[in-house]
């Protein structure tokens, strides 16, 4: 199940940021004004790099993996286009975040953290949420379903998509 | 590999709880044991009519026979879930070299409150311990019968439920029943597909009735009563 690993250390991998985040989120709301600054900085450069690693990871998956998987589905394929439909609300979700980030850095604000802790928290449930659906329904189907030439060529299709040095790894 | 048929008192089970309460079907489409004790996570398929789906998965979600639960809605009427519950049955069978042929959740009560349950191993000492630790789970059970089956366990679900779908809708039938077009429609996959999944599993099958009536010929000749015989007549007495 090397292919399934790998995507599950991804998974593992956006989960940390998005707790990273939720770390510095913390660490902005009882600073002063001028290591405000510099935490709203970070949380911005987290917030960026979680994006770039959440587009790569769900194109990874939409392009390598759930083309094959779909092929043995048969009645439950639909199950496929439920988790993509959920990839868009996440980089929505993200995008949102980043765009509330750009305003605070933008007009110098680090003080008015309320609309962020609530996209936060919203992003934060909507990966959890969305991260443990597929590894303990969708993975599990692939398991049950993929025979040992599908996850090999999964495997390889993920290895050929792998992103630049510093980028999301499992 | 040997097969044996357990009768025990019917456990109650959320699944149980949900079918006398709704109109739906549930399957069971793979468990694993968890990380507590007695813990089983159940892959599971709940087809209902949509206004009911909602009130059902609410219930499931409710029992306090269901520890954890994820549903995903796959389309009208049916949805995939992943449960967490707990059975001292199931995590038995989990932590020994047995594995079950039926599924517990799914056994129909008999009048007298009791269930049937199928099961499988392939060494004599999984038995001894399966039976070892019901006794000390306090289930009172009775065998009903034990041999040897042929092994066809190594099948993936996928390709037992075309075989199985294969032989109900008459495609081993001579004349055939049903074509390789109308039986791949039926399960939602391309022909080739199914042609390609078929041939796997009946070459599989074929490999394992060959080593069956291998094993089949060794026991005959085995002098000494088998453990088996041994526990069957102890339990008997």
């Amino acid at each position: 199940m090397e292919a399934l690993d790998v995507l599950k250390g991804e998974h593992s991998a956006l989960l940390s940021e998005v707790y990273l985040m939720d770390k510095q989120l913390t660490f902005l709301e009882s600073s002063g004004p001028i290591k405000g600054a510099r935490v709203l900085r970070e949380l911005a450069e987290t917030s960026r790099k979680m994006e770039g690693d959440l587009r790569q990871h769900t194109a990874k998956e939409e392009k390598g993996f759930f083309p094959v998987l779909e092929t043995r589905l048969g009645n439950d394929r639909e199950l496929v286009d439920v988790m993509k439909r959920e990839h868009e609300e996440l980089i929505r979700s993200l995008e949102s975040l980043t765009t509330e980030l750009n305003r605070m850095t933008k007009d110098h604000d680090t003080t008015k953290t309320w609309n962020l802790v609530a996209k936060l928290q919203d992003l934060k449930g909507e990966l959890a949420d969305h991260l443990t659906r597929e590894e303990r329904i969708l993975f599990w189907l692939a398991e049950l379903r993929l025979s040992r030439l599908d996850l090999r060529k999964i495997a390889s299709s993920l290895q050929a998509s792998r992103g630049p040095p510093g980028s999301l790894q499992a | 590999m040997r097969e044996i048929v357990l009768q025990l008192k019917a456990p109650q089970t959320w699944l149980s709880e949900i079918t006398a309460h709704h109109p739906t079907t549930i399957r069971i489409l793979d468990c694993k044991p968890s990380e507590t004790k007695d813990g089983v996570r159940q892959l599971v398929e709940v087809s209902a009519d949509q206004d009911q789906l909602d009130k059902i998965v609410n219930d499931v979600k409710a029992s306090p026979l269901v520890k954890e639960a994820y549903v995903v809605q796959t389309k009208r009427g049916r949805m995939l879930g992943s449960l967490l519950t707990e059975s001292a049955l199931c995590g038995t069978i989990m932590r020994t070299e047995a594995f079950c042929r039926s599924c517990l959740f799914h056994s129909k009560a008999n009048p007298d409150g009791t269930v049937e349950w199928t099961l499988a191993f392939n060494k004599r000492e999984a038995l001894t311990e399966l039976l070892d630790r019901m006794k000390k789970e306090q289930v009172e059970v009775k065998i009903l019968k034990l041999s040897s089956v042929a092994d066809v366990e190594n099948l993936t679900s996928h390709q037992r439920s075309l075989v199985e779908t294969a032989l109900e809708e008459g495609f081993f039938d001579y004349p055939r029943r049903i074509t390789l077009r109308e039986l791949s429609k039926k399960m939602g996959i391309s022909a080739s597909t199914a042609s390609e999944v078929l041939r796997r599993a009946e070459r599989k099958i074929l490999a394992s009735y060959q080593t069956h009536e291998a094993i089949q010929g060794l026991e005959e000749n085995d002098a000494d009563p088998s453990l088996e015989d041994q526990i069957l007549k102890g339990k008997r007495a």
